[in-house]
């Protein structure tokens, strides 16, 4: 008995060891090629100056300014860098500080693109994905010309205005037949116009916001201004990108009109 | 303690013989009949035998009391009124928890060596716990605190140390789930056990690997053998934090068969919580629910035991909104705020984020007796454990889960035990374990830990002395362990590697009856921990404390060396012991802040070295107790743990800090139909943590000391046909406090818990 007892329970316990575990390690799946792979893996934004009448963007350089047509920034997440601004790409932009024609803009197009560059774009805005965006941009380490640093609590909208541009559909331009301004009530920030108001050198911090359930307040339905989240949805929602770059504002030139 | 617990009978097998009164004594523990229990005074009754019975003429039924006293348990005062009026008469002899001689009670093994500094918890003490974390529980044991992450999750924390430093063994099965994780709470049902014993010292040369801070012994009730009638209990539970309710089964039963005794038991859990409160406010998300069930099947007979054993424990817990993950400058600014902003109304829904865990174990075990004594125990167990973390995602993909692990584990071990010699006993036995750990692909999140598989072969041997007044025992062991890693980086990379570590352990340990009342115990052991997978190779953010981790992938294993000694005196009026303790660890391995801060795609983090250094922990455990007249008794107990690195004597973190924890507690007695009737007053102190690193943590300062009031108020009812109904109200926090707790992760965007006031009733059967 007790031998037969003993060499059952040895058999029984080897075999259930080469049965239950699986002894060779399974290969890993790259999950940034997975459908649900929230993070995008890169970021362009462009930076275009023009104006804006009636709502209707033309790109047009200042002649009496010497500038780029366009500047673009792409980040992308990057060995020892981590995520940062690509080499090649610019890694801020340089702009002049407004005039008073009030109808000269920056304007700040963002994309989004997947492992194979795929515009993904459309996945912050369509099927009611608009409702729980918005794109922030506040202004850090501001700096006068002289490189003086400012006081930590300037308020970003005393250096720049933002106005959010996005439409109705989301890619198409206003001017087109059926192509609506949403930006006042539905801010999402993939399109919008910045007019830059003083002399600095400053840092614009991009954050893309995905609320938990709204990003209009409970209370009055109202939205966050482009630089002022609330604390409620600092404290409670979540960040998903962030940006941080520099930007470089110029005294306009004396022989603008 | 003395506890008294009167059961009345009407079982036909116990007819009433006219000619005597009989008393039927139970081990409190075991609830198995107790052999040689005699009545001071009455020589001429005869002792019990093997069915626990005291047979008592009437003319010796006289005076107001009857006094029953066995060897290695606490004696016990009967009424004369209840032997005549109950009968028979059941009552249970609780064993002396200092008892230091091997006692070999029949269906029950003894788990730890008496040479090792234990504390445990009782029955009767884990039944009040229902609806509470298994970490919460444990917390009643000097020595012992909790790492929480929130309200819900919590670890426990032994001499500073928890994790996979902190070996759980779950009814003789090595727990195996995500332990690595600060906020993956073990996956037990504290109400399921029947007893938890803590065991101080290192138990690496019976346990292995992972036992540097101790090991935690949870085990069912055993088996009823011999019980022909299905008994059992059935509790419910209401809590006013978190409006929670609970119910709780256990139902248990023996029969013959195959010329031997069966005996079964099963066991079932629910609970249902809502969102909890602070003291001054709601922590929305934060609801729970639990739903646990377990079986066990057994057969034996004068030589040979068997045994089956299955449990399943699954469970889901919210994570407060505020509590997400943000980089650097959104965690500085959710710290200086300090508490959730947005307040909802309460509900029970627990919606995104949250964890769901579910964790089988399955056993089988076989027991030989050999005609010289010797035992030889085989056992075989097999794990599953299925853990998934769920976060907010856009296009309503919230159900698919951030992080989805799954492990798959297969553990055997042998022992042969044999005392021969009146004096000496010997032990050898041998494991094998393997581990398959895996990230279930379609996260579409890569993976913080790779893929891996983990083998481990153990051998161990112990000799051992008990002699009258003292004994003795040596142990040495040998370990094997390989881990093959796999996993795929943010860059999607491969990375990992097949690494091998083989470790020798050993230990000495004694104890010594100095007195009759005052005894000694010392150990001394080492003990090792392999490296785990995230600290090797972590190269991403966490998800639960907002920091970058960086592995090291030459990271050596943790060796460990450490000396317990521990003073115990226990008197008719005082009971009191001292343990003290001190750990060296080499490569002891922590995550380290760099100054470096690595921008992600959601922001800038800083970013956390995993290194390794040797560290020295230390620290004193304490209780009290005195019987300040039959009827009032207080109790005092606390402990104080130091840790730090050698190097540069820098604090490690989240070592609990001075805790102090008194009670009175005053016994009423009878009134009525209710008997046992008990109340009871604590306090608890938890200073302010001073020995902190602010470098290594998200602030710089650390909450300041609090103290908590409770109370507690229990009576047992004794219905007609001799079932018992116990009544328990509890209070926690009874004044409401806010507060927070330097070991709780969640302190930065919360305060702790507010009071929290629960009924619970029993219905013993």
């Amino acid at each position: 008995m007790n031998k037969t007892f003993s060499l059952l329970s040895l058999t029984f316990a080897l075999l259930m060891g080469f049965v239950s575990c699986n002894s060779t390690v399974r290969e890993p799946v790259d999950e940034r090629k997975s459908k649900d792979h929230g993070d995008p893996i890169s970021v362009v934004l462009t930076l275009t100056p023009g104006t804006l009448v009636n709502q209707v963007f033309t790109p047009q350089l200042n002649p009496t300014m010497p500038q780029r047509s366009r500047q673009t920034i792409e980040y992308s997440l990057q060995k020892e860098i981590g995520w940062a601004p690509k080499a090649g790409s610019n890694a801020g932009f340089e702009v002049y500080q407004a005039s008073e024609d009030p109808t000269q803009v920056y304007r700040l197009d963002i994309h989004y693109y997947d492992l194979e560059h795929k515009d993904i774009t459309y996945q912050f805005v369509e099927n009611g994905q608009d409702k729980i965006h918005q794109h922030f941009f506040t202004a850090e380490n501001v700096k006068t010309a002289d490189g003086t640093l400012e006081h930590k609590e300037v308020r970003s909208n005393a250096v720049f205005d933002y106005v959010y541009g996005d439409t109705d559909p989301w890619s198409q331009e206003m001017g087109n037949n059926g192509v609506r301004w949403i930006g006042k009530d539905n801010p999402i920030g993939f399109k919008g116009y910045f007019r830059f108001k003083q002399v600095r050198n400053f840092e614009i911090n991009t954050r893309l916001m995905h609320a938990r359930i709204s990003k209009y307040s409970r209370r009055d339905h109202t939205v966050s201004p482009f630089y002022a989240p609330t604390p409620g949805q600092r404290s409670e929602d979540a960040w998903d990108v962030t940006m941080r770059f520099p930007v470089s504002v110029s005294a306009a030139s004396t022989t603008q009109k | 303690m003395v506890v008294l617990s009167l059961l009345s009978t009407t079982l036909p097998a116990f007819a009433q013989n006219s000619n005597s009164f009989r008393i039927i004594v139970f081990d409190a523990e075991s609830q198995l009949p107790v052999i040689g229990v005699s009545l001071s005074r009455h020589k001429d009754i005869a002792p019990t035998k093997g069915d626990g019975i005291l047979q008592i003429s009437p003319s010796l039924l006289k005076g107001d009391s009857l006094h029953l006293h066995a060897i290695g348990y606490l004696p016990l005062t009967v009424a004369v009124q209840e032997v005549r009026h109950h009968q028979p008469l059941r009552v249970q002899l609780r064993p002396m928890s200092n008892q230091l001689n091997e006692a070999v009670v029949s269906g029950q093994r003894v788990l730890h060596t008496q040479n090792a500094v234990s504390n445990s918890i009782t029955t009767a003490d884990i039944a009040k716990n229902l609806g509470n974390t298994f970490a919460g529980m444990l917390e009643q044991v000097s020595g012992v605190s909790m790492i929480q992450t929130g309200s819900t999750i919590a670890k426990p924390v032994v001499h500073g140390m928890y994790g996979n430093r902190l070996l759980i063994m779950n009814n003789g099965v090595r727990q195996q789930g995500q332990q690595w994780g600060v906020d993956h709470a073990p996956e037990l049902d504290a109400s399921a056990a029947g007893r938890v014993t803590v065991v101080k010292g290192a138990e690496a040369v019976r346990y292995g690997s992972e036992a540097l801070g101790g090991v935690v012994l949870m085990d069912a009730q055993p088996l009823p053998y011999g019980q022909r009638k299905i008994m059992g209990k059935l509790s419910g539970l209401y809590g006013t934090n978190g409006r929670k309710y609970a119910v709780t089964q256990h139902l248990s039963q023996s029969f013959p068969l195959f010329g031997g005794d069966a005996a079964w038991r099963a066991q079932g859990t629910y609970v249902n919580g809502g969102d909890r409160s602070t003291g001054s406010y709601l922590l929305n998300n934060t609801g729970m629910r639990e739903v646990t069930a377990s079986a066990a099947l057994g057969w034996r007979n004068s030589r040979l035991e068997l045994q089956g054993f299955y449990s399943f424990y699954s469970t889901q817990v919210g994570v407060l909104y505020s509590a997400q993950m943000g980089d650097e400058e959104l965690l500085r600014e959710r710290i200086k705020i300090g508490q959730p902003v947005n307040f909802y109304p309460w509900t029970r829904s627990i919606d995104y984020p949250h964890q769901k865990v579910v964790h089988h174990v399955g056993k089988l075990e076989g027991r030989y007796t050999f005609a010289n004594k010797s035992r030889l125990s085989v056992k075989t167990a097999w794990q599953h454990d299925d853990r998934r973390e769920y976060n907010q995602r856009r296009n309503y993909r919230s159900m698919v889960p951030t992080l989805d692990l799954r492990l798959n584990n297969f553990q055997t071990d042998a022992q042969w035990k044999h005392t021969y010699a009146d004096n000496w006993s010997s032990e050898i036995g041998a494991f094998y374990g393997a581990i398959d750990n895996y990230n279930e692909p379609g996260t579409g999140v890569v993976p913080i830990i790779p893929n891996y598989t983990q083998q481990n072969l153990g051998a161990y041997a112990i000799q051992k002395y008990t002699g009258h007044d003292w004994g003795a025992e040596l142990g040495a062991r040998a370990d094997h362990q390989t881990i093959d890693a796999r996993g795929k980086n943010i860059f999607g990379e491969n990375y990992g590697n097949l690494t091998r570590y083989t470790n020798f352990t050993y230990s000495a340990g004694a104890h010594y009856h100095v007195l009759p009342q005052l005894d000694v115990l010392t150990n001394f052991g080492t003990a090792w921990r392999a490296p785990h997978v995230h600290e090797l190779y972590s190269y991403g953010v966490e998800q639960s404390s907002g920091l970058f981790a960086r592995g090291d992938s030459t990271l050596r294993p943790e060796v460990s060396a450490k000396w317990v000694t521990s003073l115990r005196y226990a008197s008719k009026r005082i009971t009191a012991s001292v343990d003290a303790y001190l750990q060296w660890i080499d490569h002891y391995i922590y995550d380290e802040p760099t100054k470096e801060v690595i921008t992600m795609v959601s922001g800038a983090y800083p970013v956390f070295q995993y290194r390794s250094d040797n560290a020295f922990f230390r620290g004193i455990d304490a209780d009290f107790s005195a019987r300040i007249t039959p009827k009032l008794h207080y109790t005092v107990g606390g402990s104080m743990v130091w840790a730090n690195e050698t190097k540069t004597n820098r604090p490690l973190p989240y070592i609990p800090s001075f805790r102090a924890t008194q009670s009175l507690a005053y016994h009423f007695g009878h009134l009525g139909h209710l008997h046992d009737i008990h109340a009871k007053v604590t306090h608890r102190f938890v200073a302010k943590q001073t020995r902190f690193d602010a470098k290594a943590d998200l602030i710089d300062h650390t909450p300041p000391a609090y103290q908590l009031w409770g109370a507690e108020l229990s009576a047992n009812f004794v219905m007609r046909n001799g079932h018992h109904l116990h009544i328990l109200l509890t209070a926690d926090n009874l004044f409401n406090l806010t507060y927070r707790e330097y070991t709780n992760r969640f302190r930065y965007y919360a305060h702790d818990l507010g009071r929290d006031v629960r009924l619970m009733l029993t219905w013993d059967f």
